[in-house]
């Protein structure tokens, strides 16, 4: 059976660097002795009931993989999947959007390439169509301007 | 309480492991990888998964999915609860998947979700490695 490992604390501060005085020169390591490290580990089962096959296609998802450096979620945009011949769709039903690809996280992909695009562009443009201003203020709000 | 804020994916890899300094609390992460190599399918292999978050605030139940992308077959699923105290700070994590199989050549991958919200993936491919010679046998098996 597949078995996970934790690390303690499971998610935990990142780590943090000593940096020398920019007028010290330069030297080699002192030769200091790391102090002991442990080896604690949380051991989880991975899950896998029955005797599968299992699909890992959600028939609806909550999407929060919006890559963007510009902007972040508020809270999730709920989506909902269907497969075809052809691909995956993730579609937004509230907004009307959606985003097409080879597997599940590629259409989430392209979703959220798509709605990021559209929020940025609704956003800079002043003369919208009510349906574009009701489009805007739907995804006004998920999406927020990251503060720089 | 309020809903806990939606945590940004700024970095997800796969390695053979992840070594956690405890004094510095920093992560080295030791043979980062795409691709796996196996003479034999089924193949199994061990694998470190690193996850750097960002805007992550409150309490979390971090699933993190193995999936196969030729069918979207789920392989495993692992669940962690997790409290992040503060949004201002990034955090990451490290996950030991051990055991993993993969049935066939193809491309796989291992996808992070927290409350049920998707954040991101990384993928991965295994290779079927052709050996001259004796089939499902290595070269080092052969002398």
């Amino acid at each position: 059976m597949a078995t996970a490992l934790m690390s303690p604390g499971v998610v935990g501060e990142t780590g943090t660097t000593l940096a020398r005085s920019a007028n010290e020169p330069a030297s080699a390591p002192s030769g200091d002795v790391l102090p002991r490290q442990q080896q604690n580990f949380a051991v989880i089962p991975i899950k896998l009931e029955g005797s599968g096959p299992y699909s890992a296609l959600p028939t609806h998802v909550l999407f929060g993989a919006l890559r963007h450096p510009a902007l972040k979620l508020r809270e999730p945009i709920p989506l909902r999947t269907e497969r075809s011949d052809q691909g995956i769709s993730v579609i937004w039903d509230e907004g009307q959007e959606f985003g097409f690809g080879d597997t599940f996280t590629d259409a989430a992909a392209d979703f959220g390439e798509t709605i990021a695009e559209l929020y940025l562009q609704l956003c800079d443009n002043e003369a919208l169509s009510d349906d574009l201003i009701s489009i805007r203020d739907r995804l006004s709000h998920y999406i927020d301007v990251r503060p720089q | 309480m309020s809903e806990p804020s939606v945590p940004t994916l700024l970095a997800m890899l796969v390695c053979d492991q992840v070594i956690i300094d405890q004094q510095t609390k920093k992560k080295s992460l030791i043979g980062v990888f795409d691709n796996i190599n196996a003479i034999v399918f089924p193949a199994a292999t061990n694998c470190a998964v690193y996850a750097k978050l960002a805007d992550a605030e409150g309490q979390y139940k971090f699933k993190v999915r193995v999936v196969n992308l030729k069918d979207e077959q789920l392989l495993g699923e692992m669940e962690v609860g997790a409290t992040v105290q503060t949004q201002t700070e990034p955090v990451d994590m490290a996950i030991y998947l051990m055991g993993i199989a993969f049935p066939t050549p193809g491309k796989y991958e291992v996808q992070l979700y927290a409350n049920e919200v998707y954040l991101g993936r990384v993928t991965m491919r295994a290779i079927q490695l052709n050996v001259p010679g004796i089939p499902g046998v290595s070269p080092w098996q052969q002398h």
